[in-house]
């Protein structure tokens, strides 16, 4: 017993550098494989995320941070997730939970003004770009109710997607939305909204 | 009109900029590589911190109570217990707080605790967790580590108050008025997303 460890502690150093080494190069193989992987993902998905966000809270700086969070939260979870089913809708996930924490970051740091309900009430100027309008409209929304209907009329996500990512269930998704276009409608004009 | 808000959209999204030049993938692969890091962390001081729990629980069985030399893991331990999505212990920015009780909690305390939470107006809602309920979920939240799971009872895990603030702000106000109650071991706060919660298994 102890002849053999000896043994086999004299050629240990060699051996077992040589399966660390083997070991090191298998795993930066591996790490720059899957590096490749989430490269070619955010490209892919860059610039919709970006534009999402941008719909989201309307400043394209901010959106910009938002889409970083958003593949930075990612990559932390990457091995667990890069195989997920639906990259891309759990990509909408992250990055809305980013927007509604941005959110409520900066409406607990900011003071409410007591007047914005009824701006949010009063009709658009007809003078307004029809664009511009939608996105004050929007604005004036609960952000939830933005994100569904970004996601389902921008994003065209089905239901069930907006649902998922939302984690909400399907008929909360189906009212709101219905809830949320009406009210875009009061505000901006009755044939403004046709979807 | 004809417009169609998909329509109206597009033309909101007119004006993008071109992108910042920089490496986004590099730079979310840094930023991303560190948080992970920063779990990990936890994770590990929590593993150290369940073999204290479990020590002094040892310990107390044996001659009673020495529990001065409580070690500076403990608290990761008990952050173990709170759900992996929120970000925790953290404290400014707190939506949640954990009160975790002590072992040899009497059920005075424990009722003295929770009356006093009831009333407490920086507490939005709160729910309070048995060991047992405790065990439930330390189980779902480390299903990926059987070993972990198999090392830890019941009665090693602590009995706690799951607490939603009313605001961010709430955290240090609350945690002073209870961190000094009797049976009250450990008070710790978490960030949670939205539709979360600290106390739900993930």
């Amino acid at each position: 017993m102890a002849d053999t460890r000896t043994d086999a502690a004299g050629s240990l150093p060699d051996a077992r550098h040589g399966l660390v080494a083997r070991w090191g190069v298998a795993r930066r193989r591996e790490q720059t494989a899957r590096q490749a992987e989430f490269t070619a993902f955010v490209e892919a998905t860059a610039p919709r995320l970006r534009r999402t966000a941008y719909l989201m809270c309307r400043d394209w700086h901010l959106a910009q941070d938002l889409t970083q969070i958003t593949f930075a939260k990612m990559y932390a979870a990457w091995g667990r997730i890069r195989h997920a089913t639906n990259l891309e809708a759990y990509s909408r996930r992250v990055l809305m939970n980013a927007v509604f924490d941005q959110k409520k970051r900066r409406s607990d740091a900011e003071l409410v003004l007591a007047d914005l309900p009824e701006a949010a009430h009063r009709r658009l100027d007809d003078t307004v770009e029809l664009h511009v309008a939608l996105l004050q409209a929007l604005a004036a929304l609960p952000i939830r109710d933005q994100a569904i209907l970004v996601l389902r009329h921008w994003e065209d996500q089905s239901v069930e997607t907006v649902a998922g990512i939302l984690n909400v269930s399907v008929s909360v998704v189906k009212t709101q939305n219905a809830r949320a276009l009406n009210r875009l409608r009061a505000l901006l004009g009755e044939d403004f909204v046709r979807t | 009109m004809d417009q169609n808000l998909r329509l109206l959209f597009a033309r909101a999204l007119a004006d993008e900029p071109e992108p910042p030049p920089g490496d986004l993938a590099g730079q979310a692969m840094a930023t991303g590589t560190s948080m992970r890091r920063r779990r990990h962390r936890l994770v590990a001081a929590g593993v150290a911190g369940v073999a204290t729990i479990a020590a002094l629980g040892a310990v107390n069985v044996a001659p009673p109570a020495e529990r001065s030399a409580s070690p500076a893991t403990v608290p990761a331990g008990f952050a173990m217990l709170v759900n992996p999505a929120c970000d925790s212990p953290v404290q400014d920015t707190s939506t949640d707080v954990s009160i975790f009780l002590t072992a040899d909690l009497t059920d005075q305390q424990r009722s003295a605790v929770e009356s006093m939470l009831h009333a407490d107006p920086a507490v939005h809602t709160m729910a309070y967790e048995s060991r047992e309920q405790a065990l439930i979920r330390y189980r779902k939240i480390f299903e990926d580590a059987p070993q972990l799971v198999a090392a830890v009872k019941a009665s090693q895990l602590p009995e706690s108050f799951g607490i939603k603030l009313t605001g961010r702000s709430q955290y240090a106000n609350l945690a002073a008025r209870v961190e000094r109650m009797p049976g009250v071991d450990e008070v710790i706060g978490s960030e949670c997303p939205p539709g979360t919660n600290a106390w739900a298994a993930r």
